[in-house]
């Protein structure tokens, strides 16, 4: 579905239509800000650009359920909801937004309730609830179950709802539209609005908006393995680096356990509940060496670190479909596991083994590693949905710093950082992050369509504010229409290369580099990889077909170009990090350093795209990070474990 | 280990592929402005049935596979190694997101459920010939297939002949447009009609936020809700598509699902918008859409429900 006609001016666009997106789409219409434009005779233009249609956003994945203390299974507080989450975290969380998270979370899901998703229900009619890795009670104690599902497949629930309020909500998309280029006006202080490809016409729209809204999820397609889908390629991060602008945090990505090898697919937690053992190459149930106590259900991220040590030290198997590969699996063996019951409550794990590793699991170990699972860091965000720059005065040093927000400017979901899952995020907290500071963005957006609505009745026609936005918006168009021409030029070189080649060589580089665990040498391995033969690999790609309309490959080049802007900055923050937290793993410092990194990373793209000779100024930071201090309300940190 | 050391063998993908003329081109060839928009006056309308215009051909492409291997694993292949301008939908890779629904030897299916090793066959050189009698066989430019894969593949896995979603336009090799569908989706206001009360005390104060709904009432929907809307009941549904006047299973399937919701308060509305000429009385029964649904729903035996529920009000 595309737009019938394009309007001159948007009050809002927002990019991206998973749950976040739409989320905030549907959050600015039944805000009370819009109800009173609505009640002036005034209809907000908002316009939802996605680069799929909507119900194939990668939220139709989520498993197994969203994190709220509703107590509908047994007693739980939001306290405790907020607890788990900072220290989750690794005490690298904004206490403020998590407090916000866990008591606004049951009213989140509520209203997901009664938009229409069909959750599992108690026998007595409520929204059931099951147990997830970290969720407790008594700040800490035995587990509590908090996370609302629906089976095994929440997230599709949420999505499809979504949709549907969404179609009720008589919003308007452009479907298959992808978004090139984020614009601010001359002075970077306010957006101006996008540019966007549209993939059925093979044409560049220049889009003027007065407010835009980026949710365009998470980066996962940085690693070969990984558990997201082919889509989620960073793009809105890489638009906020390529506009001037900072992420946070983006060191942190979460590694799932277990992937099934070959595909990253996930097979869920659930299996090693019910029994599964992870096993090296020589046969040996090595979790009790890492976790004595809670062994193969200990938490994400020490799973994950004990299996790449495992694999470091040589005791790993090679992928069975690829067994000349490198010996980078290890076994799931979940052949102690009562055949009749593995079928009843694993269906779904059973089934995607069958189906893509084409072993039967009752029989065979079944090859898994670490899949890149969510990007905790992304655009920094307050915990309003705005996105501002973190900039840090001469004489202040650290602590003197300040955010100043880009006006018009927002994010939501994965690919923002409001910072609720620190440094590690808890399961059930994603999906409940992007529906609820969606919507919040959302509203806070419509207020600020409210002040200055483009189809105000009052106005006389001599605001001319918008036209210096409108005309970056247009020359960013034009440059972005010159670069497609050129890309479906004729090509003179011999042209053997291309994006999807590209993408997997990423993947490779970042995965032998960062996955799980890094130092000094292997991201400086990779930083010169990315440089010295990446980079310009993504500057020379050039499409194989002349014809616009449905070319895959002029998007696929264009995803290339940000995951690889996007990887430069992941490798800069990991290496500015000199200390193991969360999801991080720094060999070479192995030890949380609160001292020095109680702090957010805040890193920009270095000037010019020639990241080779960076030249680092007091005011943009070492190699283009600075640091911004961690909100500590109510919890100062402590030793993490469980 | 079985499976564990499955050797490598070939398999031939012959795609039906398919590129857009320019439209400055299709402008070129005219038509009248005023000509009467044929096709059916609903779904689709003239959209559905027209002819695209552009370059048509079959490409073949033999590769190194492992029976296991998925057929989107197979495209992915192509466009990484081999051919980069292949076009086809895919996004989650694992039967989710129902975005690479395609006919796989005339069958609609997904792509990343699709396993080489049941869809392979061994060609029968009497059923080379398309509906209207020709063989169209490669005029790939690249070179690509030359007239051993044909006998190569013998001795390998066989053949997969690939072709995008029937009963929708195409729009480039497998991507077909299936607005239609969506659009026959959102016109039975897809979406829950409650009455908005929030549950009670007997002294009227606030008890609980959410609908209550017992595991009962659950069941009477959840397995609707489990559409992904893919698309392959349409397909396979020789009432939709073969083009006549038909609203479709998807939408008859969204429907249901709030008809039979216990939240939903426009049961009556509902029913009444579906029991028309091309709503329940367009199905003829052939329950071919239950068959491949990747989500397991008998759509055929929903169809057979909701038509019930319509006879009964």
């Amino acid at each position: 579905m595309s737009p019938k006609h394009i309007e001159d001016m948007y009050d809002a666009v927002i990019v991206g239509a998973g749950a976040a997106g739409l989320s905030a789409a549907l959050g600015a219409l039944r805000s009370e800000a819009a109800q009173g434009l609505r009640e002036a005779g005034v209809e907000p233009k908002i316009l939802v650009i996605s680069k799929l249609q909507p119900l194939r956003s990668h939220t139709g994945s989520a498993e197994g359920g969203i994190a709220a203390s509703l107590g509908n299974a047994e007693a739980d507080d939001w306290r405790w909801h907020y607890y788990d989450t900072v220290k989750g975290g690794d005490w690298l969380v904004d206490q403020d937004a998590a407090k916000l998270l866990a008591e606004y979370a049951p009213q989140t899901v509520i209203n997901l309730e009664r938009g229409g998703v069909a959750f599992s229900r108690t026998d007595d009619g409520h929204i059931a609830q099951r147990r997830f890795g970290g969720h407790t009670r008594d700040f800490g104690g035995e587990p509590v179950r908090r996370a609302a599902y629906a089976a095994d497949r929440v997230g599709h629930q949420i999505l499809h709802t979504l949709w549907q309020e969404c179609v009720g909500a008589g919003v308007e998309f452009a479907e298959e539209w992808y978004v090139t280029d984020l614009v601010l006006d001359g002075t970077g202080e306010r957006v101006a609005g996008v540019v966007a490809y549209d993939t059925h016409e093979g044409r560049i729209h220049a889009i003027h908006a007065r407010n835009v809204l980026l949710a365009t999820g998470g980066a996962g397609r940085l690693f070969h393995t990984t558990s997201n889908s082919w889509d989620l390629t960073g793009d809105g991060m890489a638009l906020a680096l390529a506009a001037g602008l900072q992420l946070e945090d983006v060191e942190f990505v979460q590694f799932h356990p277990t992937g099934l090898a070959h595909t990253g697919i996930l097979l869920s937690e659930a299996a090693r509940a019910e029994g599964g053992v992870l096993r090296n190459a020589d046969g040996r149930a090595f979790m009790e060496d890492y976790a004595p106590e809670h062994r193969d259900l200990a938490a994400r991220d020490v799973v994950s670190r004990s299996i790449m040590a495992e694999i470091d030290a040589g005791r790993g198997v090679a992928d069975p479909k690829d067994p000349d590969g490198p010996r980078d699996c290890v076994w799931l063996d979940m052949t102690g596991i009562d055949h009749d019951h593995m079928e009843a409550v694993l269906p779904q794990v059973v089934e995607t083994v069958r189906k893509y590793a084409n072993i039967d699991p009752a029989h065979d170990w079944v090859p898994v590693k670490p899949t890149a699972h969510y990007t905790m860091g992304g655009i920094p965000i307050t915990t309003d949905g705005e996105v501002y720059r973190w900039t840090v005065s001469d004489d202040a040093g650290a602590s003197g710093g300040r955010r100043t927000i880009v006006d018009g400017l927002f994010a939501a979901g994965e690919c923002s950082c409001v910072s609720v899952h620190g440094a590690n995020r808890l399961g059930g907290n994603s999906l409940l992050d992007a529906c609820l500071f969606g919507t919040r963005a959302g509203q806070t957006m419509a207020a600020r369509v409210a002040e200055h609505p483009v189809d105000d009745p009052m106005d006389d026609g001599t605001d001319t504010t918008d036209e210096e936005a409108m005309a970056a918006v247009d020359v960013a168009a034009r440059s972005r229409g010159d670069e497609l021409a050129s890309l479906l030029s004729p090509d003179d070189s011999d042209g053997n290369d291309n994006p999807y080649r590209l993408l997997a060589d990423l993947g490779r580089v970042m995965e032998r580099a960062v996955a799980v665990r890094c130092s000094a040498t292997t991201i400086s391995e990779a930083l010169g990889s990315l440089r010295g033969e990446l980079m310009p690999r993504a500057v020379s790609l050039h499409a194989h077909s002349d014809t616009a309309a449905f070319n895959q490959e002029i998007t696929a080049i264009w995803e290339a170009r940000h995951l690889v802007a996007l990887a430069d900055a992941v490798l800069r923050a990991s290496d500015a990090r000199h200390e193991s937290r969360g999801s991080l793993k720094r060999l070479d410092f192995p030890e949380r350093d609160d001292e020095r990194f109680l702090a957010h990373s805040m890193i920009r793209s270095l000037a010019g795209g020639t990241a080779d000779a960076p030249a680092d100024t007091e005011e943009q930071g070492e190699r283009g990070v600075l640091w911004q201090p961690v909100h500590i309300a109510d919890y100062p940190p402590q030793a993490r474990a469980y | 280990m079985s499976g564990m050391d499955d050797a490598l063998t070939t398999v031939t993908l012959k795609v039906n592929r398919f590129t857009p003329r320019p439209e400055r081109d299709r402008g070129a060839r005219g038509g009248s402005p005023f000509a009467k928009k044929g096709g059916s006056p609903f779904g689709g309308g003239a959209s559905r049935n027209r002819r695209p215009r552009g370059k048509q051909w079959v490409q073949e492409y033999t590769l190194q596979v492992r029976p296991e291997d998925t057929v989107l694993d197979c495209l992915l292949t192509i466009k990484r190694t081999v051919d980069p301008t292949l076009a086809f939908r895919y996004s989650c890779g694992h039967g989710m997101c129902g975005s690479d629904a395609v006919a796989i030897n005339g069958t609609p299916t997904l792509l990343c459920t699709a396993t080489v090793a049941d869809w392979a066959e061994h060609p029968n050189p009497l059923a080379q010939a398309d509906e209207e009698g020709f063989r169209h066989t490669g005029s790939a430019e690249d070179g690509i297939a030359d007239d051993t894969d044909v006998s190569n593949a013998e001795d390998g896995l066989g053949v997969i002949e690939l072709a995008p979603l029937p009963g929708f336009p195409v729009q480039r090799d497998l991507i077909a447009d299936i607005d239609p569908m969506l659009d026959q989706i959102r016109k039975l206001k897809p979406y829950l009609q409650a009455d908005g009360v929030l549950a009670t005390t007997r002294e009227g104060k606030v008890d609980v936020f959410e609908y209550l709904q017992n595991p009962q009432q659950l069941a009477k929907y959840e397995t609707l809700t489990n559409c992904i809307a893919c698309g392959v009941c349409e397909g396979s549904c020789p009432v939709f598509a073969g083009g006549d006047a038909f609203i479709g299973p998807a939408a008859l399937i969204a429907a249901s699902r709030f008809v039979n919701d216990s939240r939903d308060t426009a049961t009556m509305a509902r029913l009444n918008a579906i029991d028309t000429a091309d709503g329940v009385a367009a199905c003829q029964s052939v329950r071919a859409c239950s068959r491949q649904c990747p989500r397991g729903i008998d759509v055929g035996e929903e169809m057979w429900q909701i038509v019930a529920r319509v006879k009964e009000r």
